[in-house]
């Protein structure tokens, strides 16, 4: 284990040294990142500037979900390595390389990339939070900051399930990874918002096939004192880490499905 | 006959079949650049419904953003759905997301066979992009536009003139947008952080063009300055356009001013070409 701690903090620290390599480029891109992701947080801005409110949530309320949503999914980019643009792998036969070294493939999965650049999502969902905390002035115990860090660190382990799911796709159909998008991108898009304001359909996609309500929308409820307007008991707020360690177990299941129907492109 | 130089300066004047000729060559240009995107068919698919379903979580976030209101900013609730099925289906066209090919074709050296070649650099570029522009036009806008409207039941424009104004708002809108990409993707000529440029540049074409919230909604000091940039004409105008919000002497307004915006930028497109090509006959190519 701590043989294991050690090579895969080296194995970042490689990725990074290589990322510093070019270190204008490192800077240009990180702002760059932070300005395309930051207008997410723009539209929301913009919108309940001029709405006031949105399924009865305030701006500062809204922000905070944003915030949450944006702080876990850039940990889940940063930290799922080649997961992220694993049907390129595919296509160019890379994943062979993967296979025929002796370290665990999720081992090396995971330390395959570390895309300093997504620290720009994190920078701005950060800046989010910020701006959350000045308007809504939470009185929280210690109780409520750790529940708040189970929620973003489930949050990120949920989307890193949902990275990993996208790329098992690629096994089969790599052009269809686009279809992951709409869970991974989709996903921390629609969570951005409060959960009951989108339809049946949408809302039962997102709470039952791929329960990301309960990991970021059913937590921020509790955390923001608010009523479950579909009136579930009230610990459903508590199952987030449960859900997140279950989700992205299952998804490694199906991702060693994946592996073993690999098929290289022989190139 | 005038004189015609190809990119490095070499005279093609020869008669006239050659530029007749030339001309036949960039329509086969962008009929091959509108083949190469068909190959992809699976990713097409994949994309309509990825693009349908930001279109379903942006109808939901108006309709309950509009509950209880009417017109907010010259939208009633309807309008905004429309829009949004709209704006979904012109990403592609309008190509918001950027495009890196020409950038990447500077940074590889790519261009040095590609300015040797007896052809106009700018056209054969456009080119390219038109045949893209074209082929996410009715494989991809258009199935998407069909869909959002079967399922969200959105706005349909008034008549048949409104109908073809629409379409001449999404050409100039594909053009402004081209024009505004190759200045763009040029500059990576000139640093190597191309990457962080084109993001900068992204964040702009897409916030203003209205695609990120309709400009309507923005408040009056940004949507001033909003009107007063071009990028507008990629998302904004054509959608109005649709809607009806835009007629009469506003909209000849509107699109003489578009106008005027292209033809600047096919200008200073190729004023940096120009220069870039002169950059690189210095160093020798």
């Amino acid at each position: 284990m701590r043989e294991g701690l050690r090579l895969y903090f080296r194995m970042i620290g490689m990725q990074v040294r290589s990322e510093m390599q070019y270190r204008a480029s490192f800077v240009a891109e990180l702002v760059g990142n932070l300005l395309v992701t930051g207008l997410d947080f723009v539209m929301v801005a913009v919108l309940l500037m001029r709405f006031q409110a949105i399924g009865g949530w305030t701006l500062a309320e809204v922000v905070f979900l944003y915030g949450s949503s944006a702080v876990s999914f850039s940990l889940a980019e940063l930290f799922v390595g080649t997961f992220d643009n694993f049907e390129q792998w595919v296509v160019r036969g890379d994943f062979d390389r993967v296979l025929l070294r002796p370290l665990p493939v999720i081992f090396q999965m995971l330390t395959g990339a570390f895309p300093l650049r997504r620290f720009g999502r994190l920078a701005q969902g950060t800046i989010a939070l910020g701006v959350a905390f000045v308007l809504l002035k939470p009185v929280w115990n210690v109780g409520h900051w750790l529940f708040w860090g189970v929620m973003l660190a489930g949050g990120a382990l949920f989307f890193m399930a949902i990275f990993v799911l996208g790329a098992t796709l690629s096994f089969w159909s790599p052009q269809m990874h686009e279809v992951a998008n709409i869970f991974t991108y989709g996903g921390q898009f629609m969570t951005s918002y409060p959960m009951h304001i989108y339809e049946a359909w949408l809302r039962s996609i997102f709470t039952f096939v791929i329960p990301l309500a309960f990991v970021n929308y059913y937590p921020a409820l509790f955390l923001l004192g608010k009523p479950d307007p579909f009136g579930l008991p009230g610990w459903v707020s508590f199952l987030a880490p449960l859900i997140a360690v279950a989700a992205f177990r299952g998804a490694i299941a199906i991702w060693r499905v994946g592996v073993r129907h690999y098929q290289s492109t022989g190139s | 006959m005038a004189q015609r130089y190809d990119a490095l300066g070499r005279d093609f004047t020869i008669h006239a079949s050659v530029c007749t000729i030339s001309s036949v060559i960039y329509l086969h240009i962008a009929a091959k650049s509108f083949q190469k995107n068909l190959a992809y068919r699976a990713a097409n698919v994949a994309g309509i419904l990825t693009n349908t379903f930001f279109g379903a979580i942006y109808i939901s976030i108006y309709t309950a953003l509009f509950r209880g209101r009417g017109d907010v900013g010259g939208l009633d609730v309807r309008d905004a759905v429309t829009y949004a099925i709209i704006a979904q289906s012109l990403l592609m066209v309008m190509s918001a997301f950027g495009n890196r090919e020409l950038s990447e074709a500077i940074v590889k050296g790519q261009i040095v066979t590609d300015l040797s070649r007896p052809l106009d650099f700018y056209l054969y570029w456009a080119a390219i992009d038109l045949g893209r522009a074209v082929y996410f036009l009715l494989f991809r806008g258009a199935p998407t536009f069909v869909i959002g409207m079967l399922i969200f039941r959105g706005r349909l424009p008034a008549d048949a003139g409104t109908w073809l104004l629409f379409f001449s708002s999404i050409v100039t809108g594909t053009l402004l947008s081209f024009t505004f990409r190759f200045i763009a993707n040029s500059l990576a000529f000139w640093t190597t952080d191309a990457r962080g440029i084109l993001y900068l540049t992204n964040t702009l074409l897409m916030f203003f063009a209205g695609f990120i919230v309709p400009i309507n909604f923005f408040p009056a000091w940004l949507r001033t300055l909003a009107e007063a940039l071009p990028f507008r004409g990629l998302a904004q105008v054509p959608i109005n356009v649709y809607l009806g919000k835009m007629t009469g002497p506003a909209l000849a307004r509107v699109l003489g001013e578009q106008v005027l915006w292209l033809i600047a930028w096919v200008l200073i497109g190729r004023w940096v070409l120009g220069r870039m090509v002169q950059r690189l006959t210095v160093n020798g190519g």
